[in-house]
């Protein structure tokens, strides 16, 4: 807008002034109205209404949309040279010429002899065609000319449609301003500068000027895009100086390729331990032999392995040199700790803080939290008579560096260390204790064949640059944070990476919970409330003459998490594939009667292969953009174990409440409740008001859930046997219509291959229910 | 857990296992009772251990059979496959083991356990006197011997590769499941008879005394506990501990600890029944004293990456596992001529080569970021790895890391000049002066050709007569197969070797 503003010359000026002096007649000015009566362009108008809203309150400005008509390319053609068959009857001389002749040489004759015989304008003589009339008004130019100029209102609408479907004009859409005087409304508006110059300072004529205001509501301008550092890697700046402050050296890790014997041997890490398997480890091909190990220490490190020593009996295996010898992408930086402590111990030992912060490899299949490769960052002391009460005051002081001050320790195995913890910090927003590190003191079987003196301890400590990165970025998915699909926008929005460094001294101690006492408290005056209410129930009951059965009273659909106008709703769900949750299919077909709903499927790296069945779980080309959506159903297919409750289906609903919904029936209680929150008309749990029906409903769920889920094969039949029994009488069920409780056990007699071999009565129920509209999709 | 020695059950070694799993240990649980809970808790032990310990059965291979329905003394042997025929584990037909072996090769549990022995002249089997097949280690059990809920008698054999893990696969097994029997915490042992007349009795069952001093355990836990309460807490991990003495405390390691090797164990089990919580509350700093220091090539890496980033240059963090075809063919570059480092085993293409040039990588990040607008100016700092035979360079592994800088202008027109004002701007820093005229003080530019760059538009960057880099716009080649459509000028050079010339002139 600000260029226009500055665009704006005498000329503007002009339209400004006219604009002025017509409100102060008419009181109004509809911007496309004024352009057509003025001759104007409808944007040097809009430009002219923009300026003047801009001094302030000298104009009041509404917008209104409007559909309009517009000439296409073929329209504006006729306009200007006027249509077809006016063409023709102007290039007619007066005896007139053949019809092959005019077919043959004049563009588009058929139409314009089609027109111009129907406008009474030729006539046909013999093999001629000759003027009927003088002269002619060509309406058509006329109309053409006026929808080309907006003054389309003098057209006829009967006109226009045909003129549409010729495709001479279409409609658009088209913002339009109604104008009507301000509270300081005035006609004489003075030119207003747009900028101060370095002439008006030389020449002081700035002193005379008014000045166009300055929008301080408008976002600035930046010449040229800025140079930044990637937030990961100042992230990595920051932790340096973290240990830097602490009076740690940098280790020199600059050395990918590592050998086995660095990575691991030294480590005291056993040549069978799962670690070293080709799952986990990248190998290398070429170099695949490392050139050089120390021999002595080799053989030191080899003693220690096969047979102990140090005070240690050691791993008993046979120790194979060509194991020790393999290259590869290093698991950790801890293999240059250990070079490290090596070069000490042959240099002379003196007391060392060493850290480092670089790449390491892992064969990971990649997914959301997993690379193939990640920065480490890693603590080492070496002194003597070090504790673990050492330790844990160093990864503390570390911590409280990055504003956690919460930690606790809990004990860990780690090949190489003993004692070994794992640290944990409580997250206040996730409320809850979240693992950030791994720490431990080095086993002597490391330390003692690198030649490091007996009563040397050396603790370590170590966790990933990624996953702090993450949290403090708030990255869901470490590609969008590191590797070259980062977007950009990532690197523009977080210019400077800050860490809470400084809470430490004002913070205070807030993690004391509720007390015993102050809970007791609470859940007595809950019980005390119940009571209460339980008495005067009874009493209304008694007084009503009803008699209260022993059950629960009826279940209220509340949903505190339920989907809200404008917020997407997301549901999230594993399934193993060897069980697919059929029933979610008729449940996301009730959601989508109510909810704009997304469906979508994804593939856990648990999972090799999916068929193509399931991967079009929810048929295909079903729901709408997530975006446009309400209720997001996310089915990701996952792979946890063989045992029945691995292979039952989980739904986390927000992905900040940890809480997970277990099992097919669960996740069709909540889906159901979730469909008749929003509607009446679909009864599939609890929407009745009857808590007999739910009851019934609940029942069958859960014996569905113990038998069928969980149960063993003649568990399974033998409730077959009774859902047939039950089936005899029934078309549903529960009740007279389709329910969750039908839902879920078709899925199950589905998902378990045992309605082929049903009994009758359980085939007709099931092509009963898959008939049903609920089921379109089901199978 | 004393072994009873009521009958002696042999399992007979026969000399052609020693092609295939040499070794084998055995053991008898008389009279157990399983009730579900307790079987599937029998099967998910031992699925844990051929996991873990037996590290996927390659080291060791248990089975568990039903002892009433065989006889012993058993046999060990090693057949060819066409020899060995049974009915395998819930199957109702019997299948001749190289049949067998390319039908699980699809089962998607044992799948991963057939190559152990798929290609080895000879298959392990047990059998019973009769000839029943009880085993085909590591991949199966006989259906025969099934165990079953009432089953009350099992005979357990391991298979091994490793003869101290069988021992302690076999040790564990009978530790945790012998109190399921009528008389709890007893086992009945099993002979084993190897060709060269060596007999073992199993299980060994050993409790080994490991001493841990007390001033080692107070020191590495940071207390000042006696001996007796050193004991106590020991105890109450369940390690039977006595005090000897004022610094000494025994401990009987039993057979169910395999992972206490040395007395820091000890001492780890003291800690942790001393109480993590306890101790960290008196949690203290190291008096360790030492002054920081950087390392150098990291400290000037950071000092350019701020320069780069003064210039208007955006830091990428790329990935320095590439795809071949990503490093090679898209780049235009023959790898056949390239020292670079070949991963072995990568689990996706993404991971197939380590790096020998930081363009790719920025390549790449161009093209995810298609949507901004131009100019897009990125650069990287970090390492390449190249081959070497170097043993100091490489560290002794045969590769080493090299550090460089990569700079890349992209826009709808650019010019070589446009990196080369970043180049001389990293010179000034640098304190290297422009030689114009090709004289060896400083440095200058020199056309030469490389695979990635527009011919006539590439050349080296040259030190003191030593090159260290390339400059120019990239091959329109290149910048199509990265799915890119503007031009680029780049500039990618090994500051390592720039450092190390300045060095020199010092």
């Amino acid at each position: 807008m600000r260029a226009s503003c500055h665009n704006m010359g005498a000329e503007g000026m002009d339209v400004q002034q006219q604009i002025l002096h017509a409100l102060e007649k008419n009181g109004v000015v509809i911007s496309n109205e004024f352009a057509v009566s003025e001759k104007e362009t409808h944007q040097k108008v809009v430009g002219a209404i923009k300026s003047l809203e801009s001094l302030g309150n000298v104009i009041n400005v509404k917008q209104i949309a409007l559909k309009t008509w517009e000439c296409t390319d073929e329209g504006n053609n006729l306009a200007t040279s006027g249509s077809h068959e006016a063409r023709l009857f102007n290039s007619l001389p007066p005896e007139g010429r053949s019809l092959t002749d005019i077919k043959a040489s004049f563009p588009n004759s058929n139409f314009a002899l089609g027109a111009a015989m129907k406008n009474k304008w030729l006539k046909k003589e013999g093999e001629k065609v000759i003027p009927a009339v003088s002269a002619i008004e060509d309406e058509v130019q006329i109309h053409l000319k006026a929808i080309a100029a907006g003054g389309e209102n003098s057209v006829p609408d009967k006109i226009k449609a045909e003129y549409k479907k010729r495709k001479l004009i279409k409609e658009v859409d088209m913002t339009v301003f109604e104008v009507s005087k301000g509270s300081a409304f005035t006609t004489s508006v003075m030119k207003q500068e747009a900028e101060l110059t370095k002439e008006m300072i030389e020449s002081g004529q700035w002193k005379g000027k008014t000045f166009k205001p300055f929008n301080f509501k408008s976002k600035g301008r930046i010449e040229q895009r800025s140079g930044y550092l990637h937030p990961l890697m100042q992230l990595r700046s920051e932790f340096r100086q973290i240990f830097l402050e602490m009076g740690f050296t940098e280790m020199p890790t600059n050395n990918y390729v590592e050998s086995a014997f660095w990575n691991f041997d030294a480590l005291f890490q056993p040549q069978q331990h799962p670690a070293r398997d080709a799952h986990d480890t990248f190998y290398v091909a070429e170099p695949g032999k490392t050139i050089s190990v120390p021999e002595d220490y080799l053989q030191k490190v080899k003693k220690t392995h096969s047979s102990g020593g140090y005070g240690s009996i050691g791993y008993q295996y046979d120790w194979s040199r060509e194991e020790a010898h393999k290259n590869l992408l290093r698991t950790h930086t801890t293999a240059v700790s250990a070079r490290m402590l090596y070069k000490l111990a042959q240099e002379g030992f003196q007391p060392v803080k060493f850290f480092s912060i670089d790449r390491v490899f892992r064969n990971e299949t990649l997914d959301a939290t997993h690379l193939a490769e990640f920065n480490q960052i890693e603590g080492v002391v070496a002194d003597y008579s070090l504790s673990i009460k050492n330790l844990m005051g160093l990864i503390k002081g570390f911590f409280e560096k990055i504003g956690i001050t919460k930690l606790r320790f809990k004990p860990a195995y780690n090949p190489y260390t003993e004692p070994s913890m794992e640290i944990f910090s409580y997250h206040e927003g996730l409320k809850k204790w979240v693992e950030v590190g791994n720490s431990g003191m080095f086993r002597p079987e490391m330390l003692r064949p690198m030649g490091i003196p007996e009563k040397v301890t050396v603790a370590a400590w170590g966790l990933s640059l990624e996953r702090p990165a993450m949290i403090m970025y708030g990255i869901n998915n470490i590609r969008e944070l590191v590797g070259p699909r980062v977007k950009m926008e990532l690197i523009l929005d977080n210019p400077l990476c800050t860490i809470d460094k400084f809470r430490k001294q004002d913070q205070p101690d807030t993690s004391s919970g509720p007390t015993v006492e102050s809970l007791t408290k609470r859940q007595e005056l809950i019980l005390d409330r119940l009571l209460a209410l339980q008495a005067k129930v009874a009493n209304i009951a008694a007084n009503m003459g009803v008699k209260l059965e022993d059950s629960d009273t009826a279940v209220t659909t509340q949903l505190t998490g339920g989907p809200q106008l404008g917020i997407i709703h997301d549901v999230v769900i594993y399934a193993d594939p060897r069980r697919p949750p059929y029933s979610l299919r008729a449940l996301a077909n009730a959601l989508s009667t109510t909810y704009s709903i997304c469906l979508r499927v994804h593939c856990h790296s648990t999972v090799k292969e999916v068929s193509e069945k399931l991967q079009q779980f929810w048929g295909a080309k079903y729901g709408v953009d997530r975006s446009k959506s309400s209720v997001c159903l996310t089915l990701v297919w996952r792979q946890d174990g063989d045992s029945p409750t691995a292979l039952m289906p989980t739904m986390t609903v927000s992905p900040l409440a940890a809480n997970q919904v277990c099992g097919e029936h669960n996740i069709g209680r909540y889906l159901s409740r979730l469909v008749e929150v929003a509607t009446h008309s679909i009864n599939l749990y609890e929407c009745s008001s009857s808590s007999v029906f739910t009851a019934q409903i609940d029942e069958l769920l859960d014996q569905c859930h113990s038998k069928f889920t969980l149960g063993n094969n003649r568990e399974r039949t033998s409730y077959v046997r009774e859902l047939s029994a039950k089936l005899d009488k029934e078309s549903y069920l529960v009740g007279s219509s389709i329910t969750l409780a039908d839902l879920l056990v078709l899925s199950n007699l589905l998902q378990l291959r045992m309605l082929e071999s049903a009994p009758s009565n359980v085939l007709k129920w099931s092509k009963g229910c898959l008939e049903h509209h609920l089921c379109k999709y089901f199978i | 857990m004393p072994a009873k020695e009521t009958e002696k059950y042999k399992l007979i070694v026969k000399p052609s296992t020693a092609q295939v799993r040499p070794y084998v240990v055995g053991a008898v649980l008389r009279n157990m009772k399983f009730t579900q809970a307790v079987y599937d808790s029998f099967i998910d032990l031992q699925d844990k251990l051929h996991q873990n310990l037996a590290r996927k059965r390659t080291l060791v291979a248990i089975g568990t059979h039903d002892l009433d329905t065989v006889s012993g003394p058993f046999i060990y042997d090693a057949k060819v496959p066409q020899d060995i025929s049974f009915v395998p584990l819930n199957q109702s037909q019997a299948i001749r083991a190289d049949k067998l072996l390319e039908m699980y090769s699809h089962d998607s549990h044992l799948k991963e356990y057939v190559p152990i022995i798929k290609d080895k002249p000879v298959y392990p089997v047990i059998t019973d006197q009769k000839g029943v097949v009880l085993s085909m280690p590591p991949i199966i059990n006989g259906n025969h011997s099934k165990i079953t809920l009432n089953t009350r008698n099992v005979f357990i054999e391991c298979t091994a590769t490793d003869r101290y893990k069988a021992q302690i696969v076999l040790d564990t097994l009978v530790c945790m499941f012998s109190g399921y029997c009528d008389q709890p915490y007893t086992v009945e042992p099993v002979q084993v008879e190897y060709p060269d007349g060596e007999r073992v009795q199993y299980p060994t069952l050993y409790y080994r005394q490991q001493e841990a001093s007390v001033s080692y355990c107070n020191m590495l836990t940071g207390v000042n506990e006696t001996a007796e309460s050193i004991a106590a807490m020991l105890t109450t991990m369940s390690l039977s501990a006595k005090p000897q003495g004022q610094d000494k405390v025994i401990v009987e390691v039993p057979p169910t600890r395999y992972d206490i090797l040395h007395e820091c164990d000890i001492a780890e089990d003291f800690a942790v029944a001393y109480g993590f919580d306890r101790l960290a509350a008196d949690m203290k700093m190291p008096p360790t004293n030492t002054i920081g220091q950087e390392f150098e090539l990291n400290y000037l890496s950071d000092k350019l990456r701020l320069l780069l980033s003064q210039n208007n240059y955006t830091e990428a963090a790329t990935f320095s596992l590439y795809s071949r075809i990503d490093m090679g063919e898209r780049m235009k570059v023959n790898l056949e001529n390239e020292s670079w480092v070949k991963v072995a085993n990568p689990k996706t293409t993404e991971c197939e080569a380590v790096r020998i040039s930081l363009l790719p990588g920025l390549l790449k990040t161009l093209s995810a970021n298609k949507h901004i607008s131009l100019p897009l100016k990125l650069f990287e700092v970090s390492d390449v790895v190249l081959r070497d035979t170097c043993p100091s360079a490489t560290r002794g592994t045969g590769a080493r890391n090299q550090r460089h800088i990569c700079a890349i202008n992209y826009n709808v027109k650019v010019g070589i000049e446009k990196v080369q004002g970043l180049l001389d701007n990293i010179m000034v820093a640098l304190k290297v002066p422009y030689a114009g005229d090709n004289n060896s003080q400083g440095y200058y530019l020199e056309e030469k050709e490389h695979p990635s760059y527009f011919p006539g538009f590439c050349g080296s960057v040259i030190i003191s007569g030593v090159p260290v880099g390339h400059i120019g716009l990239v091959h329109p080649e290149v910048i199509t197969n990265f799915n890119l459509n503007n031009p680029a000028a780049a500039l990618e050079i090994d500051m390592q070797k720039v450092l190390e010339l300045i060095n020199l002139g010092k």
